[in-house]
């Protein structure tokens, strides 16, 4: 039994493509950022649209000598106390110390507040942690498939519908979606806004955060992460959040705004930029922040 | 610690390297037992395990003195039911109480508070405290109905009541099958090991394989993320659950029967293919055995079964449900559930009308659709809940099929299932059938193919349902 389970196994490695989504990279990749350690001249903040839209070595591509960088958003990430702090607090205390932040819409609705991701990753027992740090590059090899992946290998030699992710080392998810459709996440959104306003409370609360990271001498680069025109007019529609007022409030406390034109990126779901436009948004990161260690000097 | 994770294995694998030498010796094994249970669940709470340790203490020395002080032994017994009954009420059921009391005194206008009032400590459910509970109980039970010895050595008794490959979720294991079997220490032969690997494969591909591939479907579903609200699509949800819950606990208990017999001991079977009853009488002969028998052993018989006419025996058969409906959980939802069974059981009872299609596999649907409408209420949230997807199935909304192309991979797995079921059913009933499974050896082939799934067709991992009873 144990011969014909073992060469079964052998098989199916050998004859099967990696899977499309990998779990226990992906539990890794969570937990290596949650414990990740202060030691970053710049950290990345935000919700899913910032972990799948910047990466950091495209920001370095434009910088040199190149920065310890990290992405650490996470999906539905809402900006309150403890987030910012968590960010604040993987700078290094001898580094350049540059906060981006991307401030989308749902950063500040209650539901974002909550940061369930951070706390289920926070909250993991030791062994877990140990598991997910530790163990996950053996326990990949064993990472499963889905059955419609199996049904695509089998009928049609590869995968008719792939929501590709590749989790990267910085903390960016490079990831594509196959077919492509805008209108994934306009209903799921329309449903959320609906639920779920921009409070005020948790927008003047972050201003003022903001104010005193810039005060204790942290840069912050700001910008809305891009998205698909309809989704940019449903937020600006139902979510009550304001591009122009973060954009000028921001700025009188000291931080940069990147203002960008949402119709030069694509997303492959309506809310998520396609990897191609995630390195070309984090080049246009990778910019400024140059522009910003030049004028410094 | 669960069973289908990296840290049980590790634990299992130096337990069973251990037992070979920890096991033989009488005093050693049972503090082995003993120990290496604690440690299994001390891994989610230590904290709780001194609710274990009070509840076995209660029941060991209770069950001493009802032997030593035949005179005092009613004061012994009901201080054992007191002490069990009172944890699982202060742990389980507190706030269940005190929101029926709430309710009760808002009927007269008449507002209290007590939920808010119940200490914090209390509204954490310690894993299986139902079932270690339960287990104790059946101790105390038997000794004061003198069907039983009471064991003098405390390891003794804690090695019967943490074992740890039931501690958690049963099977409810009975005193006076399983203490003799804590005397001695075999030496498993190999078809006796096969027969437990066979046991861990299948068991663990119910759960991961099956179950935790129906969770998705389900939990979007009663959490109200698909946006799909059709009568087929609620059906098929339902038919998911059905599935999913017997999957993930006949799979527990199948892992727990097959840790138990590579150490030598034997369980008695906890799921016997239920779905495939012809009656629902049959279903609770069938379905998580070890608690129907406790129930019908302990409540049912106690309180005189059906030797007490027609309509005594159709109350206690209400009240036995709904005891176990409340053993389930401190819900109305799961007195509900149980109300169904009880409507469904008396009707089956006074019209016999199973026994006149006893030979049509026709009845084998029927009775699973019972159930199924039945488990609606296990599964919902509340009652508003439970009322309003009764009320998807049985009124016609619409018949997209878009819900099947989004979820493939659960209906796959369901897919799966059903046949597996059908299969069951073919060779139980077709002796050809039977002859042709036995002679080609087809165990092993399928316990390859179980391991295979479990490494690279395994859902995400959850915990199993039944720990939160």
């Amino acid at each position: 039994m144990s011969c014909l389970t073992t060469v079964l196994v052998v098989v199916v490695k050998l004859s099967l493509p990696a899977p499309i989504k990998n779990t226990e990279l992906r539990n890794e990749f969570w937990l290596r950022k949650t414990y990740a350690q202060p030691i970053y001249d710049l950290v990345v903040g935000g919700d899913s649209r910032i972990y799948r839209g910047v990466s950091t070595y495209a920001i370095n591509e434009e910088l040199s000598p190149q920065l310890e960088a990290i992405n650490l958003g996470y999906s539905s990430a809402g900006y309150n106390q403890e987030y910012l702090d968590f960010l604040v607090g993987r700078l290094s205390p001898t580094g350049n110390k540059i906060l981006v932040l991307g401030v989308s819409p749902h950063s500040f609705t209650l539901e974002g507040a909550k940061n369930e991701l951070y706390h289920k990753h926070l909250d993991k027992g030791s062994f877990d942690l140990f598991k997910g740090l530790y163990l996950s590059k053996y326990l990949k090899h064993f990472a499963p498939y889905k059955a419609s992946e199996l049904k695509d290998y089998l009928f049609n030699g590869s995968a008719q519908e792939v929501y590709f992710e590749d989790f990267q080392d910085d903390g960016w998810v490079h990831s594509y979606r196959l077919p492509e459709d805008s209108l994934t996440a306009i209903d799921i959104y329309r449903k959320l806004f609906t639920d779920y306003q921009v409070s005020d409370t948790l927008i003047s609360n972050f201003l003022v955060q903001v104010a005193e990271i810039e005060a204790s001498g942290i840069e912050i680069v700001a910008f809305r992460p891009p998205t698909f025109d309809m989704m940019t007019d449903l937020e600006n529609s139902l979510s009550g959040y304001s591009e122009s007022y973060m954009w000028k409030e921001m700025e009188l406390r000291g931080c940069t705004w990147i203002d960008l034109d949402p119709s030069e990126f694509h997303t492959y779901d309506g809310s998520h930029l396609h990897f191609e436009s995630a390195q070309k948004l984090s080049r246009i990161i990778g910019r400024q922040v140059k522009f910003l260690l030049d004028s410094k000097q | 610690m669960i069973f289908n994770s990296i840290e049980f294995l590790l634990f299992a694998i130096s337990f069973f390297l251990l037992w070979p030498f920890l096991g033989k010796r009488q005093l050693t094994r049972w503090a082995f037992i003993t120990g290496a249970s604690f440690f299994f669940y001390g891994w989610w709470d230590w904290r709780f395990l001194f609710l274990i340790l009070a509840s076995g203490l209660i029941d060991y020395f209770c069950a001493l003195a009802i032997e030593n002080r035949p005179k005092k032994r009613k004061l012994f017994f009901v201080l054992s039911l007191v002490g069990n009954l009172g944890a699982l009420s202060v742990f389980k059921y507190s706030k269940f109480f005190a929101t029926v009391l709430e309710d009760g005194f808002a009927q007269f206008n008449y507002q209290i508070d007590l939920v808010e009032k119940i200490p914090e400590f209390a509204l954490i459910l310690p894993v299986g405290i139902s079932f270690y509970t339960f287990q104790s109980l059946s101790y105390t039970i038997d000794v004061y109905r003198g069907r039983l010895k009471a064991t003098r050595n405390i390891l003794h008794f804690f090695s019967y009541l943490s074992m740890f490959p039931q501690l958690v979720a049963g099977p409810i294991i009975r005193a006076k099958d399983f203490l003799a079997q804590l005397n001695r220490y075999r030496i498993t032969n190999a078809i006796e090991k096969w027969n437990a690997i066979k046991m861990i494969a299948f068991g663990l591909f119910q759960k991961m394989v099956i179950a935790d591939n129906l969770s998705l479907f389900i939990d979007s579903a009663f959490e109200g993320k698909s946006g799909f609200d059709g009568t087929g699509y609620w059906w098929l949800v339902m038919v998911a659950f059905s599935f999913q819950i017997y999957a993930d606990f006949s799979g527990y208990s199948l892992i727990a029967r097959g840790l138990s017999k590579y150490m030598g001991y034997h369980f008695r079977m906890n799921f016997n293919h239920p779905y495939l009853s012809k009656s629902l009488r049959e279903f609770w002969t069938r379905w998580h055995i070890s608690l129907s028998t406790w129930f019908r052993d302990y409540v049912y018989i106690a309180l005189g079964g059906s030797q007490r006419g027609v309509v005594m025996g159709l109350i206690v058969l209400a009240i036995t449900m709904m005891l176990s409906g409340l053993w389930h959980g401190a819900k109305y939802t799961f007195l509900m559930w149980a109300a169904i069974h009880v409507v469904l059981l008396i009707f089956e009872r006074l019209t016999k009308w199973t026994r006149l299609f006893r030979k049509s596999p026709l009845l084998i649907p029927i009775i699973f659709i019972q159930a199924t409408v039945a488990w609606v209420y296990f599964r919902a949230e509340n009652m508003d809940q439970g009322h309003g997807i009764v009320k998807k199935l049985f009124t016609y909304n619409g018949s997209e099929l878009e819900f099947s192309r989004v979820y493939f991979d659960s209906i796959f797995f369901l897919g799966l299932a059903i046949l597996i079921e059908v299969m069951v059913y073919f060779r139980k009933n077709y002796t050809q059938i039977k002859i042709w499974y036995w002679r080609s050896n087809l165990d092993i082939v399928l316990v390859s193919l179980a391991i295979i799934s479990i490494l690279f067709l395994r859902g995400e991992g959850k915990q199993f349902i039944y720990f939160q009873f």
